[in-house]
């Protein structure tokens, strides 16, 4: 199934090289087809789309950190790989909420040239954005279901184990005196 | 042991927290020159190889 | 000729390893802090259940009163053997409740791996994952590189007599100080000057690149005990690769150097013998190994299509074997590229650094560079006995802290130890490779699970099928106590199962 979005993937992307205005139709919100990638398959096909521009969309993660020439990473998730994207400071004005364990990060669309080996960053994979990144959902907070349960039964076994320490410290001290005779 | 003759004895009852510092500026220094260098060579094998 | 085990042996050895156990209760505190800091409240939960479980099985198993005598040798190797499988049963409890793990054994995996500063992963979702988990997770790797009984020992907790031999028993060849228990304290004490100078590094280096506070902490300090620990976890799923940043490498492979000095050597130099460094026999051979694989590496990569510039070969090259020779196997690379653009000279350098490991007494893996040195030695050794007149007495001298004599026991130690581990690569190689992997992974996981690296070629993961990670479970717990204490325990099991005779 991979495989399949992939190619359809790839091939919208080689077309987008040619016809710039496939940009605007591929980050309208339901488009046709799948025209862009996931960060999974940028790293799957990342011999066939290197050099290549692509649009790919995940959600941003993490940290935004500082790289050179005024530009940072932000770290781009998506189908369980994350993929760092290398982007000027003004072009990542609109990216705010990354994603940790309390909340989705912006579910970021980024168009960029897929670097293999990036040249400029010691062998990386990465890609450099051409465009502003463009947040297609805004970033959510994750509701945790608190198991209650868990912390009841762990409180009653630390007490437990308190009276199993005080037993053990009273069996030491007989154990001591026992080696002592 | 043989080699009880000509081992420092005393080195051992010597406390190890007393040069912690330079000990420890030693030790990155040498590493950091090592990384270096090895860096140094590959980058010039490299550079050999395509030259 | 197996000495068979007595019940009163078996209660020694379920007494000691609830002491350990109860241990990794007490230090499931710091992860529920950190929930508790960080508002996590179900993660919170997990690790209250975790210390319950933890401190009743643990003093349950203390409560066993264990022998008068003395912990004897073949005792300490069954302690060993036992603890390191039972704390990692232990300590995955909390880890199986949260939601980036999909079974108990995944959640094994994890702390198995930690507590053996492995770093290999059956994690999902990473990204997302709690930072008390994370914090739980990178201190397996503190608490077991540092040594879950050197732990216990630094605490001086009840281990009257015997201490040594369980200290030998965790595979640690020797005494740093005279006594065992200034041993372990000094070892805490490197560990928290190193954990300290790097973690403020690494937090000034994420303040500047403009890192939240909390965030650059808490990175700085897993990474900083993943890489010191010679383990090779991190907070997010591309591993090292997730900072994409030259300087947080540097860091790091200068404490993967730190981590896998042996500390006697730490211990020479900071007595204020510099020189040591230079002289001893296993940083001559981790520098002269570190450097002749780093040349195959480069002249791999050199030839390859992508990687051929300097900086890659340097960023890419140079810096995996140092995290692959170190037993640390932090990783700039996506698992599917070593196999395909890394190229096959480099991928084979990568192998090689894996499984020679780092040092003695460290917490490196793999089969060792003292040994490594050693077998040098004792191959110059033959030739030089065969081109001597027979009357002639050849010795072989070589330095470790001092001047020592290369003796026939030594020789056949390492040579023992070098083909259990070689068996054991080859092993899970064979294995790996039955389960349909191809056998260049099959290899390069075989000997990072075996070696306690943690780089991957992607045969691990959550999906990987039940038997492979049980064999990764197996190889890394045997290869950290390096086989004896575990071949020790299948000894007895055996004997203990075999009907007695009747004489």
């Amino acid at each position: 199934m991979r495989a399949t979005t992939s190619r359809a993937g790839l091939t919208l992307a080689a077309a987008s090289l040619t016809a710039a205005g496939l940009l605007a139709s591929a980050l309208t919100p339901a488009p046709a087809l799948a025209a862009w990638i996931s960060p999974a398959e940028v790293v799957a096909d990342v011999n066939e789309l290197d050099g290549q521009t692509v649009t790919m969309v995940g959600e941003a993660i993490g940290d935004t950190m500082r790289a050179d020439q005024d530009h940072v990473w932000i770290n781009v998730l998506g189908d369980g790989t994350a993929v760092g994207v290398y982007v000027s400071n003004e072009d990542a004005a609109e990216v705010e909420g990354l994603g940790d364990y309390d909340r989705v990060g912006d579910r970021v669309s980024v168009r960029g040239v897929v670097n293999l080996a990036c040249e400029q960053h010691g062998g990386d994979l990465d890609i450099h954005a051409v465009a502003p990144l463009e947040v297609l959902e805004p970033s959510a907070p994750i509701e945790h279901y608190v198991p209650v349960w868990e912390g009841i039964l762990g409180a009653a076994l630390i007490v437990v184990a308190g009276f199993l320490f005080r037993a053990y410290r009273a069996r030491r001290l007989g154990w001591v005196e026992a080696r002592r005779r | 042991m043989a080699d009880a003759r000509d081992a420092p004895r005393e080195s051992l009852s010597q406390s190890p927290y007393r040069h912690w510092l330079t000990g420890l500026g030693t030790e990155v220094g040498t590493f950091l020159a090592f990384g270096l260098f090895v860096s140094a060579v590959a980058a010039l094998i490299v550079v050999l190889l395509q030259g | 000729m197996w000495i068979r085990l007595r019940i009163a042996d078996l209660e020694t050895i379920v007494h000691y390893t609830g002491i350990f156990v109860a241990g990794i209760g007490a230090v499931m505190v710091v992860p529920l802090a950190t929930a508790v800091l960080a508002a996590e409240w179900a993660p919170a939960m997990d690790y209250l259940l975790g210390i319950g479980v933890a401190l009743v099985v643990g003093l349950s198993m203390a409560l066993v009163r264990p022998a008068q005598h003395r912990i004897t040798h073949a005792h300490a190797l069954m302690i060993a053997a036992f603890s390191w499988l039972a704390c990692s049963l232990v300590a995955a409890v909390p880890l199986a409740f949260s939601p980036n793990y999909a079974s108990y054994l995944d959640a094994v995996f994890d702390a198995l791996s930690g507590l053996t500063t492995s770093g290999l992963t059956v994690v999902s979702d990473l990204d997302h994952m709690a930072y008390s988990h994370n914090m739980w997770r990178h201190l397996t790797h503190l608490i077991g590189g540092q040594g879950i009984i050197v732990a216990a020992l630094s605490l001086a907790i009840g281990l009257r007599g015997g201490a040594f031999a369980l200290y030998l028993a965790e595979a640690r060849d020797e005494k740093v100080l005279p006594n065992v228990v200034n041993t372990a304290r000094f070892i805490w004490f490197v560990t928290a000057v190193y954990v300290a100078a790097g973690t403020a590094v690494l937090f000034v280096l994420n303040l500047v690149r403009g890192m939240v506070l909390s965030r650059a902490g808490l990175q700085a300090f897993w990474m900083v005990i993943a890489a010191y620990d010679t383990g090779g976890f991190a907070p997010q799923s591309q591993n090292q690769l997730y900072y994409h940043s030259a300087i947080f490498e540097i860091v790091t492979v200068t404490l993967m150097m730190a981590g896998t000095l042996n500390f006697n050597l730490h211990a020479a130099v900071w007595r204020g013998n510099r020189k040591e460094i230079f002289r001893n026999i296993e940083t001559r051979t981790l520098a002269f190994s570190i450097l002749a694989i780093s040349l195959i590496v480069s002249l791999g990569l050199a030839a390859t299509q992508y990687y051929d510039a300097v900086p890659s070969v340097i960023r890419k090259g140079v810096y995996h074997v140092f995290s692959a020779h170190t037993g640390t196997g932090h990783q700039t690379l996506y698992p599917s590229q070593w196999a395909g653009d890394f190229g096959q000279l480099a991928f084979i350098g990568i192998l090689l650094a894996m499984g020679l490991g780092g040092g003695m007494s460290s917490t490196g893996g793999g089969i060792k560079a003292l040994r490594v040195g050693l077998l040098f030695k004792a191959i110059s050794n033959n030739v030089r006995e065969a081109i001597s007149p027979r009357s002639a007495l050849v010795q072989t001298r070589y330095h470790h802290i001092r001047d020592k004599v290369l003796t026939p026991e030594l020789t056949v130690s390492v040579l023992i130890f070098f083909t259990l581990f070689v068996l054991s690569y080859v092993t899970g190689t064979i294995v790996g490779t039955g389960y349909g992997s191809p056998l260049m992974d099959a290899a390069f996981e075989s000997v990072s699970a075996s070696a306690n690296v943690g780089l991957s070629t992607g045969i691990t993961g959550p999906a990987m099928p039940t038997g492979l990670k049980l064999l990764y479970i197996v190889q890394m717990w045997i290869g950290r106590l390096e086989f004896i204490a575990v071949l020790a325990l299948f000894g007895y099991v055996l004997t203990a199962l075999r009907p007695s005779r009747t004489s």
